[in-house]
């Protein structure tokens, strides 16, 4: 478990966009993990078994509250780590300020997106899984998967067009 | 413009390396002359550019050392709230509770229904059987034996034999009677329920000793005829058959049962 809290960790981060709700969302994969460890039968890496249970619980939460994606507007990612980047490395205040910028705006794009386009978005381009395992993941078509990221970047690129306008 | 729709559907697979060599060729040698594609494949590399640079702030070591501390700390707690342990996890809803109330309700009914229906047999059989033979049969065979058993007490203690021989043919066949009544009383008292039936069974017992002794009685020995009633007597038989003709009489007899201390 110890090797998985970092990854379930950061993509419940990418799922529901803040620290709190990263860890109380992978805290809570990590108790479902724990009480049904009898149901994992080991056909397939715990990796994805642990993966799968994140997604299945973030959808289950979605219904009844909605997330931000990359919004990073809770005060503990502002006081405690607002001049780190994503290695921890401090960044300076400038590059601080056009980093949250295009954050919000991608964030903005990202959760206008449809629940499964966001949802595979994320773990194409945030998680960087193959087309493969994504398809494996959700137990959908490869070819669903390639063009629900096709209708997501178009999207994407549609809502951000104002942000390529202004530079 | 066919070829643009192909080229821009295989954007994502070119950024994710995920094309085949035949695309990856056709698209760079169209993009090469078509601003438009061009354009759009190079605003998609920008924008997942930028995604990816955004990253994710990173907590501190302290969140990550604390990370199993807390989980405990959740997990007892959701583990209190939710009584998730097999022991509590049999939880209760109202449907539940209705099927539950249902199903004892239906066997406390269940429980008296067959409890009348126990006492029922009682009842019916009050009087009654041990073994093979019907309560009616028994009841008819212990009111025979009484009938018959006072008419032969009366008999024998209302005539004379000093005068003439005991042993005619009247007599022979109140000898057979007896026989017949022993064997009855044998039947009844095998079959009869001593404890609810006392009565008769006190009946049994007191004309039995005098059935036997006329049942036994031969040509030569007519003198025991006296013995015979002087027992009578003294067992105040007499009156013992006038409280059964009584009772006979008045159905409210059996609302005094201290009368069977009488008898």
């Amino acid at each position: 478990m110890e090797k998985y809290k970092k990854k379930i960790y950061y993509l419940a981060y990418d799922l529901t966009g803040t620290h709190h709700n990263a860890e109380d969302l992978s805290q809570e994969v990590f108790i479902k993990a724990f009480l049904n460890i009898k149901k994992f039968r080991g056909d397939s890496d715990l990796g994805s078994w642990l993966y799968r249970i994140t997604i299945n619980t973030f959808l289950n939460q979605t219904k009844r509250k909605s997330y931000n994606s990359l919004t990073g507007n809770e005060n503990i990612d502002r006081i405690n780590w607002k001049n780190r980047g994503f290695t921890g490395i401090p960044v300076s205040p400038e590059r601080s300020a056009e980093s949250a910028l295009i954050k919000e705006n991608i964030s903005a794009a990202l959760n206008n997106l449809a629940k499964q386009e966001r949802l595979i978005f994320i773990l194409k381009y945030l998680q960087h899984l193959s087309t493969d395992e994504i398809s494996d993941l959700l137990n959908i078509k490869t070819g669903t998967v390639k063009s629900t990221i096709h209708r997501a970047l178009k999207k994407m690129r549609k809502a951000l067009a104002f942000y390529r306008e202004q530079q | 413009m066919k070829e643009c729709r192909k080229i821009k559907k295989i954007i994502p697979e070119i950024i994710n390396n995920e094309a085949e060599q035949n695309d990856r060729i056709l698209f760079f040698n169209h993009i090469k002359h078509c601003s438009s594609c061009r354009r759009e494949y190079e605003e998609i590399k920008d924008i997942l550019l930028s995604v990816k640079s955004s990253g994710r702030p990173e907590p501190p070591e302290e969140f990550w050392d604390n990370y199993w501390i807390n989980f405990m700390r959740r997990l007892h707690s959701y583990t209190r709230t939710n009584n998730v342990f097999p022991f509590f996890r049999f939880r209760i809803n109202k449907k539940q509770i209705v099927k539950v109330a249902a199903a004892v309700a239906l066997i406390v009914t269940g429980f008296f229904i067959g409890k009348i229906s126990q006492n029922r047999h009682l009842i019916l059989s009050d009087g009654n059987r041990k073994n093979n033979y019907g309560s009616v049969y028994l009841e008819e065979l212990s009111d025979q034996f009484l009938r018959k058993s006072q008419i032969i007490i009366l008999e024998i203690s209302n005539s004379d034999y000093s005068k003439s021989s005991p042993v005619n043919s009247d007599f022979s066949e109140i000898i057979t009677v007896s026989r017949q009544l022993i064997n009855n009383a044998n039947t009844i008292r095998e079959n009869i329920d001593n404890k609810s039936n006392p009565r008769i069974i006190k009946f049994i017992e007191d004309f039995e000793p005098f059935l036997l002794q006329i049942a036994n009685i031969d040509n030569n020995k007519t003198h025991i005829l006296s013995t015979i009633k002087k027992g009578i007597q003294q067992n105040s038989m007499l009156f013992k058959i006038e409280i059964i003709t009584m009772g006979r009489k008045s159905p409210v007899y059996k609302n005094f049962p201290e009368i069977n201390n009488i008898i």
